[in-house]
């Protein structure tokens, strides 16, 4: 067995190496305006992946691509290759010829759970935030919902909290519950690949580290990508780093991922 | 004082006096209604001379009463909703969510047209359609309860297009993104979480409509109603209506007593649009508790 057969047995049978996403030569430009451009990208099948970058530097726009909802913006043109492992192995997420197909919108976008830097809840209670989009997007049938509602809210540590609001509108949640809701909202539809846009940056602290904690643990179970600009939590969190300036890849770190203080200096850097 | 401020006085002046202003007018309105109709208000006035369950059971006709008219209106509205309900909500949404700019531009301006049409123009529609359907189609045809519904229907449509549209256009773009972000497809979005998000703005155009409705004269009176049909007997029959009973009434009175009535069905006009509006308004309450969960 040669060594390149080595690695690809390597990569298939090992979570933790697979890869889960694969980004190549992306270019998005919304309206003529380029917002990235040339950026590689990767992350592995378990495990949590931080980016980090000043304002405007198109980390979200990366993590938007992912699962296409750059789309939703008027003007939108992306260009490149972006491949995401759904359950099937690495798959094109844009069609690549003309022709080509590729996973329906809907169903990438549910596969690939995505939390917004500000609580994004819906205008219903807090058990309907969880119950409308399993029921509409899964198609969950009404008599398992109640258990469905139940896990995902034990998964994010939020079912004591709220177990006797379930009937209450989701906003009169605190903002880091709220957050949370979200994230089991998410997690309840079960993605394969989960996006956390800046999931912290609306909080106090105390909410910022159960966000936090709760991300360590999920990375255990689910490729995870974070935005964020907190140079203290991405050191913190990060099991690869990537830094970004200027709608371009700036620097990768696959491991010895460097301290707050470096991370700082990078950012001041970029 | 400076001119800024001079004038910054006035409008705040102006404002403090409009705003008791429509409270008066309503106010005026209700109390010389109340003071003219009360006095004829009595079961006498919607039964007349037959006993009161009997009526409401239809075991006997009232001729002298206004419980022919009171459900001839009921029929009449609830035909128009049914009609209007669905094609209303559904041009709304489309124009919202789904329609094209140009073509949304174009269903807008027939829209507008629509509701600019005056009610009487709508009534001679009505008519002259009749008229064309007996010299092709149908010979039999003739004006009915089924056709003033569908005049009505066709006035209250672009009402109830223009606030679901409104409605729809006023929820938040962060609502899209999030249901977009987990999966609904566009038609998802719209049915589970759009709509039902709307729902007190659509239902206030409903209340609108509905309103209309009732209280429209001229479509009814070129398209179906008579002053004298009793209970209505069906969609092809011809009907009474409690507007096109004031007005006949308003128009033909031969004493004071007549009058008085006319006065009576008013204030009963009154009363079932404000029932009307009252239901509307706890369904719409019932379901925000139901949906949006309870405060």
């Amino acid at each position: 067995m040669n060594h390149a057969t080595n690695h690809v047995m390597n990569q298939a049978t090992n979570p933790a190496r697979r890869q889960s996403i694969c980004v190549e030569h992306l270019e998005v430009a919304f309206g003529g305006r380029r917002v990235l451009e040339n950026v590689d990208f990767d992350a592995r099948a378990t495990g949590l992946s931080v980016i980090v970058g000043r304002s405007g530097s198109g980390k979200t726009t990366l993590l938007r691509a992912l699962n296409r909802l750059n789309e939703t913006l008027p003007g939108c043109r992306t260009r490149g290759r972006v491949r995401l492992d759904l359950g099937r192995g690495l798959e094109d997420v844009y069609p690549q010829s003309l022709g080509a197909r590729v996973r329906p919108l809907s169903e990438l976008r549910r596969l690939v759970g995505m939390v917004f830097q500000t609580p994004s809840v819906l205008p219903v209670s807090v058990a309907q935030n969880i119950a409308v989009p399993l029921k509409v997007v899964r198609g969950v049938p009404g008599s398992e919902i109640g258990d469905r509602v139940r896990q995902a809210l034990e998964a994010v540590g939020l079912w004591q909290e709220t177990a006797d609001r379930l009937r209450l509108p989701a906003a009169s949640l605190s903002g880091g519950q709220q957050q949370r809701l979200c994230l089991a909202r998410a997690l309840a539809l079960e993605p394969a690949v989960l996006l956390l846009d800046e999931p912290t940056a609306s909080l106090d602290v105390h909410s910022a580290r159960a966000i936090e904690d709760l991300l360590t643990g999920l990375a255990e179970r689910y490729p995870l990508v974070v935005v964020s600009h907190n140079p203290r939590q991405a050191a913190k969190l990060a099991q690869s780093l990537a830094v970004m300036a200027k709608g371009r890849m700036q620097a990768r770190f696959e491991r010895d991922i460097p301290d707050a203080g470096e991370i700082g200096r990078l950012l001041g850097e970029a | 004082m400076t001119r800024a401020g001079l004038s910054d006085l006035i409008l705040r002046w102006c404002l403090r006096l409009f705003a008791p202003l429509v409270i008066l007018a309503v106010g005026a309105l209700l109390v010389f209604l109340v003071r003219q109709g009360w006095p004829s208000l009595s079961p006498s006035l919607v039964f007349g001379s037959v006993p009161a369950l009997d009526a409401l059971l239809g075991r006997q006709a009232v001729w002298d009463g206004l419980w022919p008219a009171c459900a001839g209106t009921f029929c009449l509205v609830a035909l128009a909703a049914g009609m209007a309900l669905f094609p209303g909500i559904g041009c709304g949404l489309y124009l919202a969510e789904f329609a094209p700019p140009r073509r949304a531009a174009g269903i807008r301006l027939a829209m507008d047209v629509l509701a600019g049409t005056p009610s009487i123009v709508m009534g001679l529609f009505g008519f002259t359609l009749i008229l064309f359907l007996r010299k092709t189609l149908l010979p039999d045809a003739n004006t009915s309860l089924l056709l003033s519904a569908a005049c009505l229907a066709l006035l209250v449509t672009p009402v109830l297009a223009a606030t679901t549209a409104e409605s729809l256009a006023a929820m938040p773009q962060s609502l899209r993104a999030t249901c977009q972000a987990l999966g609904f497809t566009k038609r998802q979005c719209a049915r589970h979480m759009l709509l039902p998000c709307a729902l007190p703005g659509i239902a206030g155009g409903i209340v609108l409509a509905v309103a209309r409705a009732a209280e429209d004269t001229a479509v009814i009176m070129l398209t179906g109603a008579v002053a004298n049909a009793g209970l209505p007997a069906g969609l092809w029959s011809r009907f009474e209506a409690l507007p096109f009973s004031i007005y006949y009434t308003s128009a033909q009175y031969q004493d004071q007593d007549e009058l008085l009535r006319g006065f009576g069905a008013a204030l009963l006009l009154l009363a079932l649009s404000s029932g009307l509006l009252l239901a509307a308004h706890l369904l719409e309450k019932r379901f925000r508790r139901r949906w949006q969960g309870e405060v």
